[in-house]
């Protein structure tokens, strides 16, 4: 992850001049986006073929049983292991500052060496990042209580 | 009169394997017919390669006046005709998890025949009463019973009304009553003039409910006729064989 920050920020520097930002945002997005397909293709892989068979014996096309019958299904195995990768997308971001982009944990620093102390800040900072993650994890317990239900 | 089935010297192969060696069969209206044979006779492969689900190398397949041809399995849109004629009850598990059993039915007239849900609903509940299950209309498949989601799995199929229906196995799974209920089920079917033919290896089974058995060995169909002459009279070692362990054998 830092390596591939690195590159893309100093090691294309040479040929292309990317603002930091968006540097980083390539860098998580593409390093993220790669751990999310693996995701979704195993659980698009998960269902069982018979199911799938008896789609098409019903009459229903292949874009209707991807929609219908695979994607639904295939979304509540991805559930968990999506918010997982999310939650930890989000403390990757602190990763950035390397490539010079000033985030949460950055500016907490920076902030910190200004007063000259770091309790207030770093907790400041904990409770944020808390903020960010506690709903999006929240969200996906309770979808997922609701799915396994039935 | 029209066949609602006719199969003539199918040859299918897997791998390098050849599975069926010239099958010829026929299904005609209102007509239940028992394909049977021990495991890895070919039953299952003949079933998928008449509902399209996998291929055969020669022979052709007419079902209710659409030809199949030998070769790949063509793709789904121009199998449309064949689809809205033949349903098929798997043998291993095929509800779909996420639905609801009524939704599991109206899922294809709906979606594939462009029904509207009310209507939809109102023929899969009758559907669902005349098999026993609509007191669990709203349950998942995953709580319902062996004989119950067997049950479901029949109402789904049959929901688009086909010509043909085709049952891999439909009584492994159920104990002795429910196996008499689900040929009874079966028997109206065939008297509404669904045609159906149930791969089987269970003998008492296609003896109460079928008219006709087809005994399927090595490739090709040994004999064929009345469940009468066939299951008791049959001097054909292969028949012999079925007879001796009609339960004793693990599904295919």
């Amino acid at each position: 992850m830092l390596l591939q920050l690195f590159v893309l920020y100093y090691g294309l520097s040479g040929f292309i001049r990317l603002p930091a930002f968006v540097a980083a945002v390539l860098g998580l997005g593409l390093n993220y986006a790669a751990y999310e397909s693996e995701i979704y293709r195993a659980a698009l892989q998960a269902i069982p073929r018979s199911q799938l068979e008896a789609g098409r014996t019903l009459g229903l096309s292949e874009a209707q049983i991807l929609r219908l019958v695979r994607g639904p299904q295939a979304l509540r195995l991805a559930l968990a292991p999506m918010t997982n990768d999310f939650v930890a997308l989000l403390k990757d971001s602190s990763l950035v500052s390397v490539i010079t982009v000033v985030e949460l944990t950055k500016q907490t620093a920076i902030y910190a060496t200004n007063v000259g102390s770091w309790v207030v800040p770093g907790l400041l900072c904990s409770v944020i990042y808390l903020a960010l993650s506690l709903p999006l994890s929240r969200l996906a317990r309770r979808l997922e209580r609701k799915w396994s239900s039935i | 009169m029209t066949q609602a089935l006719d199969v003539r010297d199918v040859h299918a192969s897997r791998g390098p394997h050849q599975v069926l060696r010239g099958v010829t069969i026929d299904v005609a209206p209102g007509e239940i017919c028992a394909l049977m044979g021990t495991s890895g006779a070919g039953k299952t492969t003949m079933l998928r390669a008449i509902a399209a689900l996998g291929p055969f190398d020669s022979g052709s397949i007419v079902v209710d006046g659409f030809a199949l041809t030998p070769g790949h399995v063509p793709p789904e849109s121009k199998l449309r005709v064949l689809r809205r004629s033949v349903g098929m009850v798997f043998q291993q598990h095929s509800l779909f998890e996420h639905l609801s059993v009524i939704e599991n039915v109206t899922l294809a007239l709906v979606h594939a025949l462009g029904w509207t849900r009310e209507r939809a609903e109102t023929e899969a509940s009758a559907l669902l009463t005349t098999l026993g299950v609509a007191h669990r209309a709203a349950a998942f498949p995953r709580q319902l019973s062996g004989g119950e989601a067997q049950r479901v799995t029949i109402a789904r199929a049959l929901a688009p009304d086909p010509t043909l229906l085709l049952l891999d196995e439909p009584t492994s799974a159920l104990d002795p009553a429910r196996r008499t209920s689900l040929g009874e089920v079966l028997r109206a079917l065939a008297a509404e003039g669904h045609a159906l033919l149930i791969s089987t290896h269970d003998v008492d089974f296609a003896e109460a409910f079928a008219d006709r058995v087809a005994v399927l060995a090595k490739g090709v169909v040994v004999e064929e006729g009345s469940p009468r002459d066939i299951l008791s009279d049959s001097t054909h070692a292969d028949v012999r064989a079925l007879l001796r362990s009609p339960s004793a054998e693990p599904p295919e």
